[in-house]
């Protein structure tokens, strides 16, 4: 289950971009309220407190913003360019009674039958979209896939939730699939490398005679 | 041999200017641990091909690598020893622009401390400075 984290908010006064990034400059995160139709919040977080709970897969906060207590979800993330640094958060109020819609990270455990024979795991789900109680969300789906054989898949369909649980994707994605290391193939003949892309709307009779005018040109040019 | 598209619309283009940041492909996708450029560039089709072979020649049947940039844009030169003007040179390779936050190369099927150096020997082939990046999960 989801454990809430504590952490400790300011109502923020100033704001627009240069604000912003001089807020950043001091170790402090910007961040927004909203949600149940009340008022809209800007409020500011310790950076370095944030980013620990979110690497952590912290999706549930009890913020106290000035001696008041308010329980938010996560509702966006937002990094830089390069995905290294937060810039913004956004969390969205809720009641420990109301199913909200989430995405939660799904991990996979134990060694399959078919890596054992020498196949790769290829995760292609790494996290998913479900609905639940906001006291039931889990912080991580485990699914064991020690019996997946060679070229086996798991489907979301095949995936024990706990209780009161629904995904939101299509059940007959796949999850994962174990294949084995294809062969490289052969160096093609050198020929092919030395040609040029066709060039669309080009028509063939058109290639054939502006070929040797486009020869001509590059003649001249040596 | 290099990548290189299999039809174009245009032999040529002209070489343009390079802006911003990556808004997609900037993100681990498809494997576990990821190769991002932090500036931006042009990877040539030789050197996206460098980079592969130094993987697989790493990792040797081990974990399965996914190229996620191509080398769409084709570079014409002119000849040694030409007079300038007389028109446009001949296409002579192909690269990938890339902007910063690119995830270039991405690895699956191996721990965090074999990707970290299957990736370093691809970040030696490439012009551009790189990072090592894991997939993120998302908590929104």
């Amino acid at each position: 289950m989801a454990k809430t984290a504590e952490i400790q908010a300011k109502p923020r006064q100033q704001l627009g971009t240069r604000a912003n990034r001089r807020l950043r400059a001091t170790g402090a995160l910007p961040g927004v309220i909203y949600g149940h139709k009340q008022d809209v919040i800007p409020i500011t977080l310790p950076a370095k407190e944030m980013t620990q709970h979110l690497e952590r897969g912290t999706h549930l906060f009890n913020l106290n913003l000035d001696g008041r207590n308010e329980t938010v979800l996560i509702k966006e993330v937002q990094y830089d360019h390069l995905g290294k640094e937060l810039i913004h958060v956004d969390f969205a109020r809720v009641d420990l009674t109301e199913r909200v819609k989430v995405s939660v990270p799904l991990e996979l455990k134990g060694e399959s039958i078919g890596q054992k024979e020498g196949g790769v795991l290829q995760q292609i789900i790494g996290e998913l979209e479900i609905e639940c109680l906001v006291t039931e969300m889990p912080d991580v789906i485990r699914h064991d896939i020690s019996d997946l054989p060679m070229d086996g898949e798991v489907r979301i369909s095949d995936l024990k939730l706990p209780a009161g649980i629904r995904v939101l994707q299509d059940p007959s994605l796949i999850v994962c699939s174990v294949h084995a290391v294809r062969e490289e193939e052969a160096e093609p003949a050198a020929e092919a490398a030395a040609a040029e892309p066709e060039v669309i709307g080009r028509k063939k009779e058109e290639e054939g005679e502006e070929a040797p005018a486009d020869q001509k040109k590059a003649e001249a040019k040596k | 041999m290099p990548m290189m598209p299999k039809r174009v619309k245009f032999r040529k283009s002209q070489r343009g200017k390079i802006k911003g940041n990556a808004t997609r492909g900037n993100y681990v996708a498809f494997g576990e641990y990821g190769l991002q450029t932090t500036k931006e560039g042009w990877i040539t089709a030789r050197q996206i091909e460098a980079g592969r072979v130094a993987v697989s020649h790493f990792l040797r049947r081990e974990g399965r690598l996914f190229i996620r940039i191509f080398p769409h844009k084709p570079v014409s030169s002119k000849p040694l020893e030409t007079r300038m003007g007389k028109g446009k040179g001949e296409p002579e390779f192909w690269v990938a622009v890339v902007k910063p936050g690119q995830v270039m190369f991405e690895i699956t099927g191996v721990d965090e401390p074999t990707a970290k150096r299957a990736l370093a020997r691809v970040a030696s082939k490439m012009p551009v400075p790189c990072r090592f990046v894991a997939r993120r999960h998302a908590v929104a």
